[in-house]
């Protein structure tokens, strides 16, 4: 089977030319099959953001290889590179990353705004993604308004609205109670089910070991030290 | 479609953050009105003198004495006259009279044909001793009306009764505003102006192209003579209004110079907030062209609505409400002067320029640093913020 993403001897250095030059991804080599679910494990600094971030189309790699539906996108162009992770990326990220000062519906609209949509079309996505996290009654409500577990499903309704292919999500139970992490990981095994790839990278024994992971990379110091089934 | 929904999401940005936006509206918007408003009333100004002197005679003589306006007699008509080229000299009677009423100056003229070029609002032009016609800013400032009576001081300190027959329009307001006409005779006898002299001589040439070197002629004819030719005249305005409206600009330059401060003050770095925004859009597919879009998109808005509010308040003030405060600095007679409505006039090629001088440079402040933080990977923008 084609790996559907697959990184080579990727390397990532934050401010490589000065002083504070950190090296977070350090020549990681893997791979990750269409409908997969695969987890990045460690602790805190081990590289697993930066190599979502990586995988994601989010950051470029310092030295490596990063390949997406078998193209090389590490070398695209701003604007290719963008558009695939438009057309193939959701992300959900650890801290959400939402406008405060926007309502529900308009933080789920904005990956649609660079698209050729009308915008009857955008809001039947925006309903059909707020329906798929259970949240179509709150769509007018700020997000601000919300608690942090519809925070979390506004995100990722965020993520699905351009019906990507990954599902790249970054510490999803950290700030959620046992309950909510329970069913967060209830929706993703039914966006698995549905045929998404998921991508997660977490240090909560209650993801990586929930049945839907079928993989686990474990880093240390930016450096994949285990890679196995779950 | 794609930039119509960006200039939507750009509109709805500006309108979550009324704070901020109102407070560059205003401060962007004061200074449009103070820049236009000045540029708007030179140019009236300018417009009108033009209007002015084009109604009026291609040379005027004045009698000079130790450098000062002196009266001109009436006999040195047949020494000008006599200079090749010279078609009609015709002796004028006019002068300024203050009206401590009003607090206002006026200008008394004796009636000749020159009046008669004048259009009439409503009325007709005196013809008979104690009738005169008056400009619509002795009306308004006398709050008087046709066949009322306007009752002035004469040299001697006795008050003459006119009933006004007329009240003048006419496309230059600057020249009927303080404007009193009355036939030649009853005028002499209010200034005590003897018969035998004028106030100035009005000098007609055959040829136009010939007025400087007749000019020449004059004086060398009358060595005591000022001859003023309508060229120079209008040179003398446009400089005086072009001089005082620099003036002006420069004054108000320490008001554009603390709005580039503020642009740049902008420019030179984003908030957290709008920094962590542009990295979500980023990082949920929006490639650097729509960010700068966006951007491109709230500048314009922000800068157009407040020049075009600027442009139309400034408008209102100089046109409508007879430019307080500027109209007297511009002109140059204070109080005294009767209150102005200057025929609307507008420069466009001066209001591009100053749209141009203010929209770019807060268009670019709002884009450059929008576009320093989209070209970086949304990765970083987001562990930045």
């Amino acid at each position: 089977m084609n790996p559907l993403i697959c990184t080579e001897e990727v390397c990532k250095t934050y401010h490589p030319r000065k002083a504070d030059a950190t090296q977070a991804v350090a020549g990681i080599t893997m791979q990750v099959a269409c409908g997969e679910a695969v987890v990045l494990k460690g602790p805190s600094g081990s590289g697993k953001t930066s190599l979502l971030s990586l995988v994601g189309c989010m950051t470029r790699p310092t030295s490596g290889r990063v390949i997406v539906a078998g193209e090389e996108v590490s070398r695209l162009p701003e604007r290719f590179l963008t558009l695939v992770r438009r057309r193939t990326f959701g992300f959900v990220f650890q801290q959400y990353h939402l406008i405060p000062e926007l309502s529900v519906r308009d933080n789920v609209m904005l990956p649609l705004y660079p698209e050729r949509l009308s915008a009857n079309e955008m809001g039947q996505r925006v309903a059909a993604a707020l329906a798929e996290v259970e949240l179509a009654g709150l769509a007018r409500r700020r997000v601000t308004e919300l608690s942090g577990g519809e925070q979390q499903r506004v995100a990722i309704a965020r993520a699905l609205v351009n019906e990507p292919r990954v599902l790249i999500a970054d510490e999803p139970t950290a700030h959620l109670d046992s309950r909510l992490s329970t069913a967060l990981l209830e929706r993703f095994a039914a966006l698995k089910q549905a045929g998404l790839t998921l991508v997660i990278a977490t240090h909560d024994p209650q993801v990586y070991t929930h049945p839907l992971v079928d993989r686990i990379i474990e880093l240390h110091d930016g450096r994949l030290c285990k890679e196995g089934g779950a | 479609m794609r930039y119509l929904k960006i200039l939507e999401y750009a509109l709805a940005s500006l309108l979550r953050r009324p704070g901020k936006t109102c407070a560059i509206l205003v401060v962007y918007t004061l200074m449009i009105v103070v820049l236009a408003s000045v540029l708007f009333l030179t140019q009236a100004l300018k417009t009108e003198a033009t209007a002015m002197l084009a109604g009026g005679p291609q040379l005027v003589v004045q009698k000079t004495m130790a450098g000062r306006h002196e009266l001109i007699p009436v006999a040195e008509v047949e020494r000008l006259v006599d200079i090749p080229g010279v078609k009609e000299v015709k002796p004028r009677v006019w002068g300024y009279y203050y009206d401590a009423l009003t607090g206002t100056n006026y200008t008394l003229q004796g009636f000749d044909t020159s009046a008669s070029e004048l259009s009439l609002l409503d009325g007709r032009l005196p013809r008979e001793e104690g009738e005169c016609a008056i400009g619509a800013g002795v009306a308004g400032s006398r709050l008087i009306h046709l066949q009322d009576d306007l009752i002035l001081i004469d040299y001697d300190n006795i008050g003459r009764i006119f009933t006004v027959t007329g009240v003048f329009v006419s496309k230059a307001d600057v020249l009927t505003q303080d404007l009193v006409v009355m036939p030649e005779g009853p005028l002499r006898q209010f200034f005590g102006m003897p018969e035998s002299l004028a106030t100035d001589l009005a000098v007609e040439v055959y040829n136009p192209n010939e007025v400087d070197t007749i000019a020449n002629k004059i004086k060398r004819a009358l060595p005591d003579s000022r001859p003023i030719t309508q060229s120079e005249l209008l040179r003398t305005y446009h400089a005086v209004f072009d001089w005082r409206g620099g003036m002006m600009l420069a004054l108000f330059s320490s008001a554009l110079m603390a709005f580039c401060i503020l642009a740049w003050d902008k420019a030179t770095g984003l908030s957290a907030g709008e920094r962590r925004e542009i990295g979500i859009l980023k990082a949920v597919g929006w490639d650097t062209g729509d960010v700068l879009l966006l951007k491109l998109w709230e500048g314009l808005a922000l800068s157009l609505l407040a020049f075009l509010s600027g442009c139309l308040i400034a408008f209102l003030l100089v046109f409508w409400w007879g430019a307080p405060l500027l109209g007297g600095i511009l002109r140059g007679w204070s109080v005294l002067f009767p209150a102005l409505r200057p025929t609307p006039f507008i420069d466009f090629y001066q209001l591009g320029t100053l749209a141009f001088l203010t929209i770019v440079p807060y268009v670019a402040s709002t884009v450059i640093p929008a576009w320093r933080a989209a070209v970086t990977d949304p990765d970083e923008v987001m562990r930045a913020s």
